[in-house]
């Protein structure tokens, strides 16, 4: 592979902006933007994930002691605040120890990473590379390799309690390697030349580990590393084809459920504390049960090849007897999940889920305020700015003609320097006042009817609704929970928030959910062949 | 010094001694072998504000007296009034409540996490704090080098704003480590086996960091911006100081009882955070945090007690609370509500319930800290700054005036102790005319003996002027 001859830049102690050294995207209007970095750490699922794949070990969770990552842009997988600072080098380490360790123990791991039985200089030197070429997701250099193999022969002078100098052997290669940067990294430091000037292009293998890590959250599996070495990661037809396969694999599900957990905020559900006195149906594992709810239906929709409107207009979702209680269906027993059909009077889709509703409640009450701002801000992806300081957040008492929730809403937000944002929450969030506290269908509150009207605009056009079922078939057509979707996978699989230069590629993923025939799953197909997913400004920033 | 070879050093303090980078370890020291006891930066931080009514003494402004905490929240650390300053009338920077003029980044409780420690406004959509916190600086001035502060905390993870206090610089929060056997191992060699296998660990461990550097090496040599090569750079020092055991150093009781040691292996690391834990957590760290300040592992530390806009319901130690703390601190029954009362109870009661026992988990530390003997009749206490701050004053209002600190132990003599001094020039302490609470940072460094390069005193930290010092407050 022909390497990039990189312009040396006269630019050292330059302070000023590198935009003009952005080169525009072939066929478009954009500049492609570079990346914060070429070096982009596992997150800690990432790490879990590929600790078990590349050791055949299984349930194994060494982050669960790592320093935790902080989030940025909603997610934790941003490259920029991926590092490796303080206490974290250390806790890689503890893990590698404990892992080399645990593998050479565990008969089944240790000879599915041994590609011989034998334990001669010639084996050992087959190991270190065929491991090596998953720890490192590319083959080893010839350097590496002799490096490696010198490290693995003094395993025997170096490690206790190794049955034999082979295995101690084994022991110390995994040890080092899973401390190696080039494990540790997924790395974008190998570019080819582009057809485009000024532009290069990750190489296969780099293009492999990028699909792998956004579509499954692991490390490629031998069909990956093999189609990178044969050169088959190059054009749309076979990138697509990957795509595909690697949607049906079990693994996608790593990722599929870490990016609608991390876009709906699903830990917010464990904040669930309801009195069952008041909620009758409530009890300790209803937060769990309810996220794996979400996350059923999110997956279904993906898998099942849906089209985008019916994560929101879906008329099922997946219930047990604790859930079913919830929703007032009867006839659902035991613990295990089914596939029910939704009241279509009642519930569409995943706005109507009670796990986000009872998460956007206070403890007795509907809170439409919370419920609104989720909706302004995650499902249609506006922006709705914080309260300012110092606001007292107490409602008015229920008294005189304040007899609901959404009276005491309505009565509270009313002032003029409220009205400004509070049109916008409180709209979407009063369609939702036919859902209690923990999510419940109710037709009256305080002996009052339940009142869910209003009219929103989207999409530039006026709708009026009676109810959340209304407002969510018209979300569900609507350009902004497109774009809001789209720009959440975005920001997911480039591990970056979105910036002006992204607006192209932001209009091609948006667009492609337009189609009510097209799947949804195509999206991540449209994420694989955008041009910043494997290319890049020939010159560093 | 420069011509030994790191491993023979490390041998000749003994098996275990392993791999601290070995000048460093000498320079962090260097204060030991001169007689001179090192100084200590302490934070013990709570959220959620406080009980205003009984937050601070019940005496006049001047010495504390044994009746000064009485019937207040700071009734456990009577007996310990000459070691104490409690400085009052301080206020917040950045102000909130639009005081600043215009509407700050955040809301209160992310400018009361973000801000505290770092005297910063916060930034971008994320809204962490645009500067370094006044822990992590002091760090980087008495530490060895690459060796930030000891950042522990009680409570569940998180990953936001409100779950930090500590920043490595802007946009670069620092999460606190929420179990206690992490930390300590971080720090502390596990076990103490014979000499050979020690020695053979040690060398096995050199091997592959060796190994790690060459693979990084290989990496700077390609595709990579300055950035990125930094990136690396602390990547591997993170990993090269490669363990240590204090015995050797001549050091005070470098090791924990086993009682301990059995206690914080018998942690279950799946629920560390939970309530149910809550109060053991919270003594293991004290305890692993004292040890690794004795032992001069560090010489800034911060406990975090829970995230802000958050905080356990209180079931122990007599308290039977129906909410969670945060709750407790707006009169309500969840995060979101304010006023709307706990049915029936006296929200201030309960919050002053939890304000006292948090100043018992105080007070454990500062009797750890005391009970280390140091040269000229001193003890580790005396020799540090152990502050008690909180993430706003009273919680209900998400104030930030009149905030309650606490500065326990005198930093070697140049803070006054034994003393309950007003630092504003207001006649009411809950002002913002005067009294920003960089100020208090900018003495408390000053205190701990970081200078300017030229040897004077520093005028500023965080973001707002150049406050000075509370000249008050030195002796």
């Amino acid at each position: 592979m022909r390497k990039v001859i990189l312009v040396s830049l006269a630019l050292i102690g330059c302070q000023g902006t590198i935009s003009s050294l952005e080169p525009t995207i072939p066929g478009t209007n954009c500049k492609l933007t570079a990346p914060p970095t070429a070096l982009v750490r596992m997150t800690h699922l990432q790490y879990d994930n590929t600790v078990n794949d590349l050791l055949g070990l299984t349930g194994q969770t060494p982050s669960a002691n790592f320093t935790p990552d902080p989030t940025f842009a909603g997610f934790n997988n941003s490259a920029e605040g991926l590092v490796v600072v303080d206490r974290l080098g250390r806790d890689y380490r503890r893990a590698a120890e404990d892992l080399a360790t645990l593998t050479i123990n565990t008969p089944a791991a240790k000879s599915s990473i041994l590609p011989c039985t034998q334990t001669t200089d010639a084996c050992a030197q087959q190991f270190v590379d065929s491991f090596g070429r998953r720890a490192f997701r590319r083959p080893l250099t010839a350097a590496e390799s002799t490096a490696y193999f010198t490290l693995f022969k003094r395993g025997g002078a170096l490690v206790d309690g190794a049955p034999d100098a082979f295995t101690a052997g084994v022991s110390l290669t995994i040890e080092a390697m899973l401390q190696s940067p080039d494990f540790l990294y997924r790395t974008e430091v190998e570019l080819e030349a582009s057809s485009t000037a000024g532009i290069a292009k990750l190489n296969p293998y780099e293009v492999a580990s990028k699909l792998s890590y956004l579509l499954w959250n692991t490390m490629p599996d031998t069909t990956l590393l093999d189609a990178a070495e044969r050169g088959q990661l190059a054009t749309a037809d076979q990138l697509r084809v990957q795509v595909l396969r690697m949607l049906e694999d079990p693994r996608a599900v790593q990722s599929i459920d870490d990016f609608h957990a991390q876009w709906l905020e699903l830990e917010r559900y464990h904040s669930i504390v309801r009195d069952t006195m008041l909620f009758p149906a409530f009890n300790a594992t209803l937060p769990d049960q309810m996220e794996e709810e979400t996350l059923r239906f999110t997956r279904s929709v993906i898998q099942e090849q849906q089209p985008f409107a019916t994560l929101y207009t879906a008329n099922y979702t997946f219930v047990n007897a604790d859930l079913a209680r919830v929703y007032g269906m009867t006839g659902i027993t035991g613990s295990a999940f089914q596939r029910v059909t939704l009241d279509p009077a009642q519930r569409k889709g995943l706005l109507t889920q009670p796990g986000l509703l009872a998460s956007h409640s206070y403890s007795r009450t509907s809170s439409p305020i919370h419920r609104g701002v989720f909706t302004v801000r995650r499902v249609l992806g506006q922006p709705q700015p914080d309260p300012p300081p110092g606001i007292d957040f107490t409602l008015p008492p229920l008294m005189g003609t304040v007899r609901t929730t959404r009276d005491q809403v309505t009565l509270k937000t009313s002032a003029r320097d409220c009205a400004g944002c509070h049109v916008n929450i409180n709209t979407p969030g009063f369609s939702f006042e036919h859902y209690d506290a923990l999510g419940q269908w109710r037709t009256q509150e305080n002996g009052v009817d339940i009142d869910s009207t209003g009219t929103i605009v989207l999409s530039g056009k006026s709708t009026s609704f009676s109810d959340a079922i209304g407002l969510i078939d018209a979300i569900a057509e609507s350009g902004e929970a497109r774009g809001s979707y789209a720009r959440n996978w975005f920001r997911y699989a480039s591990q970056r928030a979105d910036g002006d230069n992204d607006s192209c590629e932001l209009k091609t993923l948006t667009d492609g959910l337009a189609d009510p025939q097209r799947p949804v799953r195509e999206l991540l197909v449209d994420l694989a062949l955008l041009p910043s997913f494997s290319l890049r400004p020939e010159v560093q920033p | 010094m420069s011509r030994l070879s790191r491993r023979f050093f490390l041998r000749g303090l003994g098996g275990m001694t392993l791999g601290l980078p070995f000048l460093e370890s000498l320079a962090g020291r260097k204060a030991h072998a001169q007689g001179m006891n090192p100084k200590r930066f302490v934070v013990f931080f709570e959220c959620n504000g406080v009980n205003m009514d009984r937050i601070f003494p019940a005496t006049p402004y001047g010495a504390l007296t044994s009746a000064s905490f009485t019937n207040t929240s700071l009734a456990p650390l009577a007996g310990l009034e000459s070691k104490i300053l409690i400085p009052r009338g301080i206020h917040k920077v950045p102000k909130g409540f639009n005081f600043d003029g215009e509407t700050p980044v955040g809301c209160d409780h992310q400018n009361g996490m973000g801000g505290k420690l770092t005297a910063q406004q916060l930034e971008g959509n994320d809204h962490y704090s645009a500067g370094q916190s006044i822990d992590q600086f002091i760090a980087s001035r008495l530490n060895p080098a690459g060796r930030r502060s000891l950042t522990l905390k009680v409570g569940p993870r998180g990953s936001g704003v409100l779950s930090v206090i500590s920043y490595a610089g802007a946009s670069q929060p620092v999460q606190g480590e929420n179990n206690p056997w992490t930390a300590f191992q971080d720090f502390m060699s596990a076990g103490m086996p014979n000499n050979n296998a020690a020695q053979k660990a040690y060398d096995r461990r050199i091997s592959v960091l060796d190994m790690v550097k060459s693979d990084m090496d290989t990496l700077k040599a390609k595709r990579l911006s300055q950035k990125d090569k930094d990136k690396l750079d602390l990547h591997y020092t993170s990993i090269r100081e490669v363990e240590m055991a204090m015995q050797q150093t001549g050091l005070p009781a470098c090791s924990l009882p086993d009682a301990t040691r059995t206690e914080l292996m018998g942690l279950n690391a799946s629920n560390v955070g939970s309530d149910a834990n809550y109060k053991q957590v919270g003594r293991l760290q004290m305890d692993v945090m004292a040890i690794a300040l004795a032992c001069d592992h560090t010489r800034a530390a911060t406990l975090q007690w829970n995230n802000g806009s958050s905080g356990p319901t209180f079931r122990w130690d007599g308290m039977n609370h129906p909410y969670h703390h945060h709750a407790i601190s707006h009169n309500a029954t969840t995060d979101a509500g304010s006023g709307t009362g706990i049915g029936g109870a006296d929200y201030k009661v309960l919050l002053a319930e939890i304000d006292t026992w948090y100043m018992q988990q105080y007070r454990y530390l500062l009797d750890k800290l005391n009970a280390y003997q140091e040269a000229g009749g001193t003890t580790v206490l005396d020799n540090s700054v152990v502050l008690y701050a909180n993430e706003l004053s009273d919680g209900l209002e998400h104030n930030f005036m009149d905030m309650p600190f606490i500065i326990a132990g005198s930093a070697g003599g140049y803070l006054k102790q034994g003393q309950y001094i007003k630092v504003t020039a207001q006649q009411n302490p809950k002002q913002f005319q005067d009294a920003p609470h960089n100020k208090l940072l900018t003495t408390l460094c000053n205190a701990v003996g970081v200078r300017n390069t030229d040897g004077s005193l520093l005028n500023n930290f965080g973001a707002f002027g150049d406050p000075g010092e509370f000249t008050q407050l030195k002796v």
